[in-house]
């Protein structure tokens, strides 16, 4: 049974293949797992003004304000200022929002910074608040997940945004398999891997079409990444270093080779891929 | 763990006020004389682009736009940047749009110096034609281009 919806701004598909449970008990997994999706959108959309997000986004709007109108900024530091902020407004704040903070703090220290949710001020907007959707999608992935592992469900996937949790056997009682999308042509796959339980996650940039791709010109010495794809030990753990490791363009298929439990496919403008040494591993 | 984190928070928070209060005894006149100021620019609400602005395109009747070329605000596409798109109608329908501001990925100004890696093994990428059950890309969150498209959408209206 595979269902596919639009929540939190994109297309989310959940198989759950249990051939000897009925349908309903199928049917209900997923219910519970859209509807998980939807609570998450409700609380972390920087689109819905009654968002938690949005709120402590107001919050830190009102607070650089505030310190603006004061003379400048008095803190030693930018950091500090920020985290003051964020202070303020902690009290009242959901157990899923403080989660969703500290894994982002943790993983910008593990990222060496590469990774951060802190939006650039912009005119009007002298604090340009905070954006953790680069995190809560792999987040929300990894709890869906557990809610359908609760109910007894083992064998499923749930994809996201092109992020992917696997468990257990595909309908015919194989492997699940997964294939790496062509950044230059979104109708073709140019690698598949079986995850067998690991999750995967693609972060890349937009709007590149073939126009990009240059084969006249293979060796140029500046090879811009268009898309990373990195296994990790579950979706959420893909998810925030995928994001980081996009950031960090050629270096970050090496940053994730220095990760243990980790593998990566990086491809570049030029329609290079560069991989992890144990990547090929997953293709068998 | 736990406890450390709650007495870390205690101490920004103290050493945040400490700070604050600081800042405030060593010039009241200035405080004083612009908390009317701050009072009156947290009251503005809509003033951060992209955030809280709940329109879809859906929420404008089409075939009622006027001929011109109109702008969108700028939507986010976090953590790539912005998305601004220009729409151009004619005859009451669009005609174009234009992306002003697409999402960059850091990867595109960000230089990257001398390799101090082992080389990783390479391929050029081929189309493999096996069946797949998932597959993982990225994609687009629509939201900031649909921020975008309706603001300047609602311009157009007449």
């Amino acid at each position: 049974m595979k269902e596919t919806r639009l929540i939190m701004g994109m297309p989310i598909t959940v198989e759950v293949a249990e051939q000897k449970s009925p349908e309903a008990f199928c049917a209900d997994a997923m219910e519970e797992v859209f509807s998980y999706f939807v609570s998450v959108d409700e609380r972390f959309s920087t689109y819905k003004e009654t968002s938690e997000i949005s709120k402590i986004n107001q919050s830190l709007h009102e607070q650089a304000s505030f310190t603006k109108v004061l003379g400048g900024p008095r803190f030693p530091s930018e950091t500090l200022r920020q985290t003051f902020a964020q202070e303020l407004v902690r009290f009242g704040l959901s157990e899923d929002m403080l989660e969703v903070l500290a894994l982002a703090e943790k993983t910008k220290k593990e990222t060496a910074g590469y990774f951060d949710i802190h939006l650039p001020a912009q005119a009007g907007k002298p604090d340009g608040g905070i954006d953790p959707s680069g995190i809560v999608k792999g987040w929300a992935i990894k709890n869906a997940a557990e809610l359908l592992k609760e109910r007894g469900v083992e064998n499923f996937y749930i994809e996201a945004g092109g992020d992917i949790q696997t468990s257990g056997m595909n309908a015919e009682g194989n492997e699940w398999n997964v294939g790496i999308r062509n950044p230059f042509n979104k109708n073709e796959i140019v690698k598949v891997i079986y995850p067998r339980g690991r999750g995967v996650a693609t972060s890349g940039s937009y709007e590149r079409g073939n126009h990009i791709y240059n084969p006249l010109a293979p060796e140029e010495s500046l090879r811009e990444v268009v898309s990373i794809t990195v296994i990790g030990p579950d979706v959420l753990e893909a998810d925030r270093f995928a994001t980081a490791a996009f950031a960090m363009g050629q270096k970050g298929v090496e940053f994730i080779e220095t990760l243990g439990g980790f593998e990566a496919y990086s491809i570049d403008k030029n329609g290079i891929a560069t991989m992890t040494s144990k990547f090929l591993e997953l293709t068998q | 763990m736990k406890k450390f984190l709650i007495g870390g928070i205690i101490v920004v928070l103290l050493g945040g006020y400490a700070l604050w209060a600081a800042s405030r005894t060593s010039q009241p006149t200035t405080v004083t004389g612009n908390q009317t100021g701050s009072v009156s620019a947290t009251t503005t609400p809509g003033t951060g682009v992209g955030i809280g602005d709940t329109s879809k395109p859906g929420d404008v009747t089409p075939a009622q736009y006027k001929d011109g070329a109109y702008t969108g605000k700028v939507g986010s596409a976090a953590p790539y940047g912005n998305v601004q798109v220009q729409v151009t109608v004619a005859s009451g329908k669009i005609t174009k749009i234009d992306l002003l501001q697409k999402p960059q990925g850091p990867g595109e100004t960000n230089e990257i110096a001398a390799r101090s890696f082992p080389i990783l093994v390479q391929e050029a990428i081929t189309t493999q034609n096996s069946h797949v059950n998932i597959v993982s890309g990225a994609t687009q969150n629509v939201e900031g281009f649909n921020t975008s498209l309706s603001s300047a959408l609602q311009q157009a209206q007449i």
